[in-house]
Protein backbone atom coordinates (compact mmCIF):
# COMPACT_ATOMS: atom_id res chain seq x y z
CA UNK A 1 0.00 0.00 0.00
CA UNK A 2 2.69 2.68 0.97
CA UNK A 3 4.18 3.01 -2.81
CA UNK A 4 0.94 3.18 -4.01
CA UNK A 5 0.32 6.18 -1.78
CA UNK A 6 3.54 7.39 -2.05
CA UNK A 7 3.44 7.50 -5.73
CA UNK A 8 -0.27 9.20 -5.62
CA UNK A 9 0.94 11.78 -3.11
CA UNK A 10 3.65 12.92 -5.81
CA UNK A 11 1.25 13.17 -8.05
CA UNK A 12 -0.66 15.10 -5.95
CA UNK A 13 1.56 17.38 -5.02
CA UNK A 14 2.13 17.97 -8.74
CA UNK A 15 -1.06 20.08 -8.14
CA UNK A 16 0.60 22.36 -5.55
CA UNK A 17 -1.18 25.36 -7.15
CA UNK A 18 -4.11 24.56 -5.97
CA UNK A 19 -3.07 25.21 -2.45
CA UNK A 20 -1.62 28.44 -3.34
CA UNK A 21 -4.29 30.84 -3.85
CA UNK A 22 -5.67 29.75 -0.31
CA UNK A 23 -2.58 31.63 0.86
CA UNK A 24 -1.67 35.13 0.96
CA UNK A 25 0.56 35.92 -2.27
CA UNK A 26 3.35 36.89 -0.24
CA UNK A 27 3.72 34.36 2.35
CA UNK A 28 7.14 31.88 2.51
CA UNK A 29 4.50 29.04 1.77
CA UNK A 30 3.08 30.13 -1.20
CA UNK A 31 6.73 30.76 -2.72
CA UNK A 32 7.62 27.37 -1.94
CA UNK A 33 4.58 25.97 -3.52
CA UNK A 34 5.82 27.61 -6.68
CA UNK A 35 8.99 25.70 -6.42
CA UNK A 36 10.19 23.86 -9.22
CA UNK A 37 9.41 20.73 -7.45
CA UNK A 38 5.53 21.65 -6.80
CA UNK A 39 4.90 23.17 -10.65
CA UNK A 40 3.13 20.80 -12.26
CA UNK A 41 4.59 20.47 -15.55
CA UNK A 42 8.12 19.69 -13.80
CA UNK A 43 6.70 17.54 -11.21
CA UNK A 44 4.41 15.39 -13.42
CA UNK A 45 7.56 14.99 -15.69
CA UNK A 46 10.14 13.64 -13.28
CA UNK A 47 8.10 11.67 -11.58
CA UNK A 48 7.30 10.01 -14.57
CA UNK A 49 10.86 9.77 -15.35
CA UNK A 50 10.61 7.85 -12.47
CA UNK A 51 8.19 5.76 -12.18
CA UNK A 52 9.31 4.80 -15.88
CA UNK A 53 12.63 4.66 -14.41
CA UNK A 54 11.53 1.99 -12.05
CA UNK A 55 10.10 -0.04 -14.10
CA UNK A 56 13.16 -0.76 -15.79
CA UNK A 57 16.24 -3.05 -14.24
CA UNK A 58 18.36 -1.61 -11.35
CA UNK A 59 20.98 -0.29 -13.22
CA UNK A 60 19.33 0.78 -16.29
CA UNK A 61 17.05 2.94 -13.90
CA UNK A 62 19.89 5.03 -12.53
CA UNK A 63 21.61 5.28 -15.63
CA UNK A 64 18.47 7.16 -16.76
CA UNK A 65 18.18 9.25 -13.98
CA UNK A 66 21.45 10.72 -14.53
CA UNK A 67 20.94 11.10 -18.10
CA UNK A 68 17.32 13.14 -16.68
CA UNK A 69 19.46 15.63 -14.70
CA UNK A 70 22.72 15.73 -16.72
CA UNK A 71 19.77 16.81 -19.32
CA UNK A 72 18.49 19.48 -17.16
CA UNK A 73 21.38 21.10 -16.23
CA UNK A 74 22.06 20.68 -20.16
CA UNK A 75 18.91 22.53 -20.85
CA UNK A 76 19.49 25.60 -18.56
CA UNK A 77 22.55 25.97 -19.91
CA UNK A 78 21.15 26.07 -23.26
CA UNK A 79 18.20 28.58 -22.36
CA UNK A 80 20.99 30.47 -20.79
CA UNK A 81 22.72 31.22 -24.18
CA UNK A 82 19.39 31.68 -25.47
CA UNK A 83 19.38 28.39 -27.75
CA UNK A 84 15.70 28.20 -27.62
CA UNK A 85 13.84 25.47 -29.78
CA UNK A 86 10.71 26.07 -31.19
CA UNK A 87 8.11 24.25 -30.21
CA UNK A 88 9.58 24.13 -26.95
CA UNK A 89 5.98 24.67 -25.27
CA UNK A 90 4.20 21.43 -27.18
CA UNK A 91 7.96 19.05 -26.72
CA UNK A 92 7.76 19.84 -23.36
CA UNK A 93 3.95 17.66 -23.08
CA UNK A 94 4.56 15.82 -25.77
CA UNK A 95 8.03 14.74 -23.73
CA UNK A 96 5.55 13.81 -21.08
CA UNK A 97 3.50 11.82 -23.26
CA UNK A 98 5.92 9.81 -24.24
CA UNK A 99 7.14 9.05 -20.74
CA UNK A 100 3.44 8.49 -19.78
CA UNK A 101 2.89 5.85 -22.56
CA UNK A 102 5.96 4.32 -21.81
CA UNK A 103 4.98 3.90 -18.00
CA UNK A 104 1.22 2.34 -19.14
CA UNK A 105 2.82 -0.13 -21.39
CA UNK A 106 5.78 -0.99 -19.08
CA UNK A 107 7.78 -0.40 -22.29
CA UNK A 108 11.67 -1.44 -22.04
CA UNK A 109 13.35 -0.39 -24.77
CA UNK A 110 17.22 -0.63 -26.09
CA UNK A 111 19.16 1.52 -22.98
CA UNK A 112 20.11 3.87 -26.27
CA UNK A 113 16.22 4.84 -26.95
CA UNK A 114 15.70 5.30 -23.21
CA UNK A 115 18.55 7.88 -22.84
CA UNK A 116 17.43 9.63 -25.90
CA UNK A 117 13.95 9.83 -24.44
CA UNK A 118 15.02 10.99 -20.89
CA UNK A 119 17.52 13.48 -22.08
CA UNK A 120 15.14 15.28 -24.27
CA UNK A 121 12.65 15.77 -21.26
CA UNK A 122 15.46 16.50 -19.32
CA UNK A 123 17.08 19.03 -21.59
CA UNK A 124 13.21 20.59 -22.34
CA UNK A 125 12.31 21.09 -18.80
CA UNK A 126 15.55 22.55 -18.46
CA UNK A 127 15.09 25.14 -20.77
CA UNK A 128 11.70 25.93 -19.66
CA UNK A 129 13.00 26.18 -15.76
CA UNK A 130 15.09 28.70 -17.39
CA UNK A 131 12.69 31.15 -18.56
CA UNK A 132 10.45 33.33 -16.16
CA UNK A 133 7.65 33.02 -19.13
CA UNK A 134 6.41 29.37 -17.74
CA UNK A 135 3.47 28.93 -15.28
CA UNK A 136 4.70 29.02 -12.01
CA UNK A 137 7.14 31.67 -12.45
CA UNK A 138 10.31 29.35 -11.69
CA UNK A 139 12.77 31.67 -13.28
CA UNK A 140 12.97 33.50 -10.54
CA UNK A 141 14.52 30.75 -8.80
CA UNK A 142 17.71 29.40 -9.10
CA UNK A 143 18.29 26.78 -12.05
CA UNK A 144 20.33 24.47 -9.10
CA UNK A 145 16.89 24.35 -7.83
CA UNK A 146 15.22 22.64 -10.84
CA UNK A 147 18.47 20.22 -10.99
CA UNK A 148 17.39 19.60 -7.25
CA UNK A 149 13.59 19.05 -7.92
CA UNK A 150 14.66 16.58 -10.61
CA UNK A 151 16.82 14.80 -8.86
CA UNK A 152 14.85 14.05 -5.94
CA UNK A 153 11.15 13.58 -7.65
CA UNK A 154 12.76 10.80 -10.19
CA UNK A 155 14.95 9.39 -7.65
CA UNK A 156 11.64 9.28 -5.37
CA UNK A 157 9.01 8.24 -8.13
CA UNK A 158 12.03 5.50 -9.13
CA UNK A 159 12.16 3.78 -5.49
CA UNK A 160 8.32 3.78 -5.29
CA UNK A 161 7.85 2.32 -8.68
CA UNK A 162 10.77 -0.57 -7.67
CA UNK A 163 9.36 -1.81 -4.64
CA UNK A 164 5.47 -1.74 -5.86
CA UNK A 165 5.92 -5.39 -5.27
CA UNK A 166 2.39 -6.20 -5.27
CA UNK A 167 0.43 -6.78 -8.29
CA UNK A 168 -1.99 -3.96 -7.94
CA UNK A 169 0.32 -1.43 -7.11
CA UNK A 170 1.51 -2.35 -10.32
CA UNK A 171 -1.50 -1.64 -11.88
CA UNK A 172 -1.68 1.59 -10.41
CA UNK A 173 1.23 2.79 -11.56
CA UNK A 174 -0.21 1.78 -15.28
CA UNK A 175 -3.16 3.64 -15.06
CA UNK A 176 -1.22 6.60 -13.63
CA UNK A 177 0.60 6.66 -16.91
CA UNK A 178 -1.87 6.46 -18.98
CA UNK A 179 -3.66 9.60 -17.03
CA UNK A 180 -0.44 11.56 -17.20
CA UNK A 181 -0.02 10.66 -21.24
CA UNK A 182 -3.53 11.89 -21.71
CA UNK A 183 -3.45 14.78 -19.60
CA UNK A 184 -0.07 16.09 -21.45
CA UNK A 185 -1.32 15.34 -25.14
CA UNK A 186 -4.25 17.59 -24.18
CA UNK A 187 -1.89 20.38 -22.94
CA UNK A 188 0.41 19.56 -25.97
CA UNK A 189 -2.99 20.47 -28.20
CA UNK A 190 -3.95 23.63 -26.27
CA UNK A 191 -0.49 25.56 -26.66
CA UNK A 192 -0.34 25.13 -30.43
CA UNK A 193 -3.96 26.57 -30.38
CA UNK A 194 -2.30 29.47 -28.14
CA UNK A 195 0.64 29.85 -30.45
CA UNK A 196 -1.12 28.99 -33.51
CA UNK A 197 -4.59 30.83 -32.75
CA UNK A 198 -5.77 27.30 -34.12
CA UNK A 199 -9.59 26.98 -33.64
CA UNK A 200 -9.65 30.33 -32.48
CA UNK A 201 -12.87 32.44 -34.24
CA UNK A 202 -12.43 35.47 -34.94
CA UNK B 1 -12.63 -13.43 -7.84
CA UNK B 2 -9.63 -13.45 -8.98
CA UNK B 3 -6.82 -12.49 -7.60
CA UNK B 4 -6.05 -9.89 -10.30
CA UNK B 5 -9.70 -8.80 -10.14
CA UNK B 6 -9.19 -7.87 -6.78
CA UNK B 7 -6.31 -6.15 -6.80
CA UNK B 8 -7.43 -3.91 -9.97
CA UNK B 9 -10.75 -2.89 -7.98
CA UNK B 10 -8.71 -1.85 -4.89
CA UNK B 11 -6.33 -0.20 -6.55
CA UNK B 12 -8.98 1.72 -8.73
CA UNK B 13 -10.42 2.51 -5.31
CA UNK B 14 -7.71 3.66 -3.25
CA UNK B 15 -6.41 5.94 -6.27
CA UNK B 16 -9.45 7.76 -6.44
CA UNK B 17 -10.17 7.68 -2.75
CA UNK B 18 -7.59 9.10 -1.63
CA UNK B 19 -7.31 11.77 -4.54
CA UNK B 20 -10.92 12.76 -2.98
CA UNK B 21 -9.76 12.94 0.58
CA UNK B 22 -6.40 15.57 -0.68
CA UNK B 23 -8.68 17.72 -2.29
CA UNK B 24 -9.18 20.90 -0.22
CA UNK B 25 -12.35 22.05 0.30
CA UNK B 26 -11.52 25.31 1.88
CA UNK B 27 -10.07 26.07 -1.53
CA UNK B 28 -13.57 25.43 -2.98
CA UNK B 29 -14.61 29.12 -2.28
CA UNK B 30 -14.42 30.12 -5.64
CA UNK B 31 -14.61 28.83 -9.28
CA UNK B 32 -11.79 30.72 -10.57
CA UNK B 33 -7.92 29.60 -10.89
CA UNK B 34 -6.67 26.24 -10.57
CA UNK B 35 -9.18 24.31 -8.33
CA UNK B 36 -12.27 26.00 -10.49
CA UNK B 37 -10.90 24.42 -13.25
CA UNK B 38 -10.16 21.30 -11.70
CA UNK B 39 -13.52 20.65 -10.68
CA UNK B 40 -14.87 21.94 -14.08
CA UNK B 41 -13.18 18.88 -15.97
CA UNK B 42 -14.09 16.69 -12.84
CA UNK B 43 -17.66 16.85 -13.21
CA UNK B 44 -17.61 17.24 -17.16
CA UNK B 45 -18.10 13.34 -17.87
CA UNK B 46 -20.12 12.62 -14.83
CA UNK B 47 -23.06 15.37 -16.01
CA UNK B 48 -23.02 13.86 -19.47
CA UNK B 49 -25.26 11.31 -19.12
CA UNK B 50 -23.65 9.73 -22.05
CA UNK B 51 -20.11 9.99 -21.02
CA UNK B 52 -20.99 8.86 -17.74
CA UNK B 53 -23.03 5.64 -19.22
CA UNK B 54 -20.40 4.52 -21.72
CA UNK B 55 -17.46 4.79 -19.48
CA UNK B 56 -19.71 2.41 -17.13
CA UNK B 57 -19.72 0.37 -19.60
CA UNK B 58 -16.45 0.09 -20.18
CA UNK B 59 -15.22 -0.58 -16.84
CA UNK B 60 -18.24 -3.02 -16.84
CA UNK B 61 -17.30 -4.65 -20.01
CA UNK B 62 -13.27 -5.11 -18.89
CA UNK B 63 -14.40 -6.66 -15.77
CA UNK B 64 -16.27 -9.10 -17.61
CA UNK B 65 -13.56 -10.09 -20.23
CA UNK B 66 -11.70 -10.07 -17.16
CA UNK B 67 -7.61 -11.26 -17.02
CA UNK B 68 -5.83 -8.09 -18.67
CA UNK B 69 -8.69 -6.57 -19.97
CA UNK B 70 -9.66 -5.84 -16.50
CA UNK B 71 -7.39 -2.57 -16.88
CA UNK B 72 -6.28 -2.26 -20.52
CA UNK B 73 -9.50 -0.97 -21.97
CA UNK B 74 -9.33 1.75 -19.23
CA UNK B 75 -5.86 2.00 -19.69
CA UNK B 76 -6.37 2.52 -23.78
CA UNK B 77 -9.80 5.07 -22.89
CA UNK B 78 -8.11 7.67 -21.82
CA UNK B 79 -5.01 7.95 -24.33
CA UNK B 80 -6.99 7.88 -27.00
CA UNK B 81 -9.55 9.80 -26.07
CA UNK B 82 -6.93 12.46 -25.29
CA UNK B 83 -6.12 12.38 -28.81
CA UNK B 84 -9.85 13.20 -29.65
CA UNK B 85 -9.56 15.66 -27.28
CA UNK B 86 -6.71 17.44 -29.27
CA UNK B 87 -8.41 17.36 -32.25
CA UNK B 88 -11.31 18.91 -30.50
CA UNK B 89 -8.98 21.98 -28.88
CA UNK B 90 -7.98 22.39 -32.45
CA UNK B 91 -11.07 22.70 -33.64
CA UNK B 92 -10.30 19.92 -36.23
CA UNK B 93 -13.85 18.85 -37.27
CA UNK B 94 -14.91 15.47 -36.44
CA UNK B 95 -18.06 14.15 -38.38
CA UNK B 96 -21.24 13.57 -36.14
CA UNK B 97 -19.76 13.72 -32.72
CA UNK B 98 -23.07 13.50 -31.02
CA UNK B 99 -23.99 10.23 -32.82
CA UNK B 100 -20.94 8.71 -32.55
CA UNK B 101 -21.23 9.38 -28.71
CA UNK B 102 -24.70 8.12 -28.74
CA UNK B 103 -23.62 4.95 -30.71
CA UNK B 104 -20.70 4.33 -28.11
CA UNK B 105 -23.19 3.59 -25.60
CA UNK B 106 -25.21 1.52 -27.63
CA UNK B 107 -22.20 -0.86 -28.86
CA UNK B 108 -20.45 -0.79 -25.04
CA UNK B 109 -23.80 -1.71 -23.67
CA UNK B 110 -24.61 -4.33 -27.00
CA UNK B 111 -20.99 -5.76 -25.82
CA UNK B 112 -21.92 -6.19 -22.01
CA UNK B 113 -25.10 -7.27 -22.64
CA UNK B 114 -23.45 -10.41 -25.07
CA UNK B 115 -20.64 -10.70 -22.87
CA UNK B 116 -18.55 -10.51 -25.82
CA UNK B 117 -15.32 -11.68 -25.43
CA UNK B 118 -13.29 -10.49 -28.50
CA UNK B 119 -9.25 -10.61 -28.63
CA UNK B 120 -7.80 -7.91 -26.44
CA UNK B 121 -6.30 -5.98 -29.06
CA UNK B 122 -10.10 -5.82 -30.56
CA UNK B 123 -11.43 -4.41 -27.49
CA UNK B 124 -8.91 -1.98 -27.20
CA UNK B 125 -9.85 -1.01 -30.77
CA UNK B 126 -13.18 -0.76 -30.65
CA UNK B 127 -12.67 1.27 -26.78
CA UNK B 128 -10.15 3.44 -28.68
CA UNK B 129 -11.97 4.31 -31.47
CA UNK B 130 -15.25 5.40 -29.40
CA UNK B 131 -13.11 7.29 -27.14
CA UNK B 132 -12.18 9.48 -30.04
CA UNK B 133 -15.60 11.15 -29.86
CA UNK B 134 -16.06 11.65 -26.32
CA UNK B 135 -12.32 13.26 -26.30
CA UNK B 136 -13.67 15.31 -29.27
CA UNK B 137 -16.52 16.40 -27.17
CA UNK B 138 -14.29 17.31 -24.17
CA UNK B 139 -11.49 18.80 -26.15
CA UNK B 140 -14.15 21.67 -27.53
CA UNK B 141 -14.60 22.66 -23.88
CA UNK B 142 -11.22 22.97 -22.59
CA UNK B 143 -9.99 26.46 -24.16
CA UNK B 144 -12.40 27.64 -22.16
CA UNK B 145 -12.08 26.37 -18.89
CA UNK B 146 -10.90 28.66 -15.63
CA UNK B 147 -7.65 27.15 -15.98
CA UNK B 148 -6.81 24.50 -18.74
CA UNK B 149 -4.31 22.45 -17.16
CA UNK B 150 -6.54 21.76 -14.20
CA UNK B 151 -9.55 20.91 -16.17
CA UNK B 152 -7.44 18.69 -18.70
CA UNK B 153 -5.86 16.74 -15.18
CA UNK B 154 -9.34 16.69 -13.58
CA UNK B 155 -11.40 15.14 -16.66
CA UNK B 156 -8.76 12.25 -17.40
CA UNK B 157 -9.00 11.64 -13.34
CA UNK B 158 -13.15 11.81 -13.78
CA UNK B 159 -13.05 9.39 -16.45
CA UNK B 160 -10.94 7.04 -15.13
CA UNK B 161 -12.59 7.18 -11.72
CA UNK B 162 -15.70 6.31 -13.55
CA UNK B 163 -14.03 3.50 -15.34
CA UNK B 164 -13.24 2.50 -11.40
CA UNK B 165 -16.95 2.56 -10.73
CA UNK B 166 -18.03 0.49 -13.80
CA UNK B 167 -15.15 -2.23 -12.96
CA UNK B 168 -17.05 -2.28 -9.90
CA UNK B 169 -20.46 -2.83 -10.76
CA UNK B 170 -18.56 -5.35 -13.30
CA UNK B 171 -17.76 -7.13 -10.04
CA UNK B 172 -21.32 -8.41 -9.83
CA UNK B 173 -20.22 -11.16 -12.61
CA UNK B 174 -18.58 -13.24 -10.13
CA UNK B 175 -21.74 -13.41 -8.06
CA UNK B 176 -24.55 -15.84 -7.92
CA UNK B 177 -27.25 -14.84 -11.14
CA UNK B 178 -24.43 -12.03 -11.62
CA UNK B 179 -23.49 -12.39 -14.64
CA UNK B 180 -27.16 -12.30 -15.75
CA UNK B 181 -27.58 -9.07 -13.82
CA UNK B 182 -24.48 -7.54 -15.60
CA UNK B 183 -26.27 -8.54 -18.96
CA UNK B 184 -29.41 -7.27 -18.18
CA UNK B 185 -27.24 -4.19 -17.20
CA UNK B 186 -25.72 -3.80 -20.37
CA UNK B 187 -29.13 -3.96 -22.26
CA UNK B 188 -30.17 -1.76 -20.40
CA UNK B 189 -27.48 0.83 -21.12
CA UNK B 190 -27.81 -0.37 -24.77
CA UNK B 191 -31.81 0.99 -24.48
CA UNK B 192 -30.92 4.22 -23.65
CA UNK B 193 -28.35 4.27 -26.17
CA UNK B 194 -30.81 3.63 -28.30
CA UNK B 195 -32.91 6.42 -27.49
CA UNK B 196 -30.07 9.04 -27.33
CA UNK B 197 -29.22 7.94 -30.59
CA UNK B 198 -32.68 8.26 -31.98
CA UNK B 199 -34.27 11.20 -30.07
CA UNK B 200 -32.46 13.94 -32.01
CA UNK B 201 -33.93 11.93 -35.02
CA UNK B 202 -37.51 12.64 -34.11
CA UNK B 203 -37.68 15.50 -32.67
Amino acid sequence: MFPTVAVFLILTVAAGDAFSHVMAPDTVLSEALHHPAFDPVHAVAFAAAGLWAGQQDDRRGWILLCVLCLGVVAGIALAKINWLPPGRSQSVFLGITVLGIAIAARWRPHLAIGIVLVATVGVLQGIIGALPEFKGGTGHHSAADVVVAAGILSILAQELSRRATPAWAGIVIRVAGSWIAAAAILLAAFTVRLQFGLGVSS
Amino acid sequence: MTALFRTTVRSFGLFGGIFVLSLNPAAAHTADGMLGGFASGFTHPILGFDHLLAMLAVGMWGAQIGGRALWTLPVAFPVVMAFGGALGILAVPVPAVELGIAASVVILGTAVALAARPPLWVGALIVGALALFHGHAHGTELPGSADPLAYGIGFVIGTGLIHAVGIGIGAMTHLPRGALALRAAGSVICAIGLYLTAAPLLA
